[in-house]
């Protein structure tokens, strides 16, 4: 039995409505943390089920995209890379800073549609779904980043001291393209036209991000515009710790790091702002 | 009771939806681009509020166990969402004193692809259970589910009672302070809705507190102690299980579309062949008496012919509430004028349904009318909407939602047919 006491309890929690712009409940999410493990080795699981190859993939296509790109590049454009560089180890490392953050959006943008049945039938913070993609994205990251050592050998390249800057590179990219990535999610409860349209400036952003190619080439009328690009300072941060290529002088880093972190939390205030309508409209 | 007794004290709950409106019916003819955006751009400014609640306080003490009942749309499952969390209030406050537990459907985030042991550690995990819990549970959970062997095969491949029996074995396991339970019983055989009723029941009696919204009203008897009413977003009764839901039918009888009449021949339903004047529903006795499974009854119609010399026939689609036709009936073979040329005028048709067919629920007839054997003149979805209730005598103890989309009264027959054999056996 309860005591008499008349002492009112209180609630665990109270329900009502929000209003304005709500705080991250970080409490809240660290006692959900067992949902996000679960909800990411669901995804990691689910993507090479009933493959041949399996989780070989995870390094054929950061391969084959390198691949592609120097072929295209280096073999058809006849591009140089700067500073002597291979054009596959430009390519490569390029691509290895491109898929985190290109991985984080086309992931985190869809995670909410993708999850529809969850939304509508369960209650959990909905941060989850966006946060869980972010372990297959660095699983992809840390396996393609196995291939690395290998090219330094093959091309005797030797990275020096920078390479400690390495997970600063990553940690950017990947704030940039979860905010994005949660931007595009709320939005995309709504209207799902987000989808072609990430799918679209996703096919053409790498032309103009320095995946492939050094943007110093590009005609000088450009190049104002190209200056915005926040993503270009950090791939070449991550070329710089990679495999010891110096700042092109094109990107403005520290814009990139602003512009990196603001994104982030644009894209959580956006995503909290919408969250209380998903269930509603999705 | 004190308030230090509060499971969940909801206060003035309203919630309010954005609704577009369709556009005209000729307009959505025309599947071309611009069309599509002028009706885009023409419904953005139609667009309108609909509040399912509409201020809706209860309080909801620990160790009770309350059903909440109501028709189709009167607000139940908005109800649920929102003191589930999965939607927000757009008004009032709701306080909750426990760890909250709601199965809104079994099975939520089960996915295909993975196995059965994969499933259970994310369909728990997604239903608010920790790690370490559902691993310190996982035995009891297989052990109930009785799917051992099939652990490690996607469930996929499970035929669909054994994917229920697991995931009724997770939810099973769930331990909140307070279970929110939403019309689970609906699904699967009767044999997990016995489980399902047993598993509430013993929840129920080790006093923690439930909160169950079900159409089945024997079932809610039969577990709940108070019921909630719900009507068009309100509470319209609460307290005592068996008044409330005693209430609750007589009323839900006589707001069905049981008796519908037009007067005015030019703007009846129809149009310059046929109009319908009267759709009704009755049973031979008193004129407000309920239809229960045992009471026969007679869909009745009148309607005016207008074209001369047509031959027509009435066709009925009744549906139950899942939106299942239970049965297509027409009035081929009626023995007065079936088959003959209808002169204009006004006639009345009348089907009468045997006591002992229809199984308890709501039901809807959609009413055709058809010219000349082939041709569709009239029709409308929703001509009468009717409850057939239970009758407690009918059902030898089962409490149960009862299974089937009909539930026919068959004649049964048991003879001995060899009554030696039991004896010698016996000796």
């Amino acid at each position: 039995m309860e005591t008499s006491s008349t002492a009112t309890r209180a609630p665990l929690y109270t329900i009502r409505p929000s209003t304005g712009w709500s705080a991250v409940n970080l409490k809240e999410l660290l006692q959900y943390r067992d949902l996000l493990f679960v909800f990411a080795s669901r995804d990691v699981k689910l993507r090479y089920r009933q493959t041949l190859l399996g989780p070989v993939w995870i390094l054929l296509q950061p391969l084959m995209g390198a691949g592609v790109l120097s072929f295209v590049f280096g073999g058809i454009a006849k591009l140089k890379a700067p500073g002597h560089m291979p054009i596959f180890v430009y390519s490569f490392t390029g691509m290895l800073g491109w898929n985190v953050f290109s991985g984080l959006i086309s992931k985190v943008s869809v995670s909410l549609v993708g999850n529809t049945h969850l939304i509508s039938k369960v209650y959990f913070p909905r941060l989850l779904l966006p946060f869980s993609t972010i372990f297959g994205v660095l699983i992809d990251f840390t396996a393609a980043l196995l291939i690395v050592p290998f090219l330094l050998v093959a091309f005797h390249i030797t990275p020096g001291l920078p390479l400690l800057m390495l997970p600063v590179w990553v940690f950017l990219l990947a704030l940039m393209g979860m905010g994005i990535g949660l931007c595009a999610s709320a939005v995309m409860v709504l209207y799902r036209d987000v989808s072609p349209m990430v799918s679209v400036v996703m096919g053409f952003l790498p032309y103009i991000s320095a995946v492939g190619f050094d943007l110093t080439q590009v005609r000088p009328e450009f190049k104002h515009i190209v200056v915005y690009n926040p993503i270009i300072g950090l791939l070449e941060g991550m070329r710089w710790s990679l495999v010891n290529l110096p700042f092109s002088g094109s990107a403005n880093l520290a814009y990139s790091v602003v512009a990196s972190v603001a994104i982030f939390f644009l894209g959580i205030m956006a995503f909290k702002r919408m969250e209380r309508i998903f269930a509603d409209v999705i | 009771m004190s308030s230090s007794d509060l499971a969940i004290s909801v206060r003035g709950v309203a919630k309010s939806y954005m609704i577009a409106h369709e556009a005209n019916k000729e307009e959505s003819n025309d599947f071309s681009f611009t069309a599509a955006v002028r009706k885009r751009a023409r419904s953005g400014g139609k667009r309108e509020e609909f509040w399912a609640l509409q201020g809706v306080s209860m309080d909801v003490y620990r160790g009770d166990v309350v059903g909440i009942i109501g028709r189709n749309g009167a607000g139940k499952s908005t109800l649920l969402k929102v003191l589930s969390r999965i939607t927000e209030p757009t008004r009032g406050e709701i306080d909750v004193y426990g760890r909250v537990g709601s199965l809104l459907e079994v099975g939520t985030g089960m996915h295909p692809e993975l196995t059965g042991r994969e499933n259970i550690f994310l369909n728990g995990a997604i239903l608010g259970m920790r790690k370490s819990e559902i691993r310190s549970k996982f035995d009891e959970i297989v052990d109930f589910s009785g799917i051992e062997r099939f652990l490690d095969t996607p469930v996929k491949r499970y035929s669909s009672g054994m994917y229920v029996r697991l995931a009724f074995a997770v939810a099973a396991h769930l331990n909140p302070e307070i279970l929110i339970v939403d019309e689970v019983l609906a699904v699967g055989d009767s044999e997990f809705q016995k489980k399902c009723l047993g598993k509430m029941q013993d929840v129920a009696s080790h006093g923690r507190t439930v909160l169950f919204v079900s159409h089945n009203l024997t079932a809610v008897q039969g577990l709940c102690k108070s019921a909630v009413w719900l009507a068009k977003g309100k509470v319209k009764e609460a307290g005592d299980v068996g008044r409330v839901c005693n209430n609750y039918l007589n009323e839900a009888y006589s707001e069905s579309a049981v008796d519908r009449s037009w007067d005015d021949m030019e703007t009846a339903p129809g149009d310059a062949s046929f109009r319908l004047a009267r759709a009704r529903v009755s049973v031979n006795g008193p004129e407000n008496d309920v239809i229960s499974v045992s009471t026969p009854l007679y869909l009745e119609f009148e309607y005016w012919n207008l074209q001369p010399d047509t031959v027509l026939n009435l066709s009925l689609h009744v549906y139950n509430e899942t939106g299942v036709m239970a049965f297509n009936t027409t009035s081929v073979g009626e023995p007065n004028w079936d088959g003959r040329a209808f002169p204009c005028g006004k006639y009345r048709t009348v089907c009468e349904i045997p006591a002992g067919l229809l199984n308890d629920g709501t039901y809807r007839v959609e009413l055709l009318a058809v010219k000349d054997r082939g041709t569709v003149v009239f029709m409308m979805e929703d001509s009468l909407l009717f409850e057939v209730v239970e009758d407690p005598s009918t059902r030898a103890g089962w409490m149960g939602k009862w299974p089937g989309v009909l539930r026919p009264n068959l004649s049964w027959c048991t003879t001995v047919s060899d009554g030696a054999i039991t004896t010698v056996r016996q000796a």
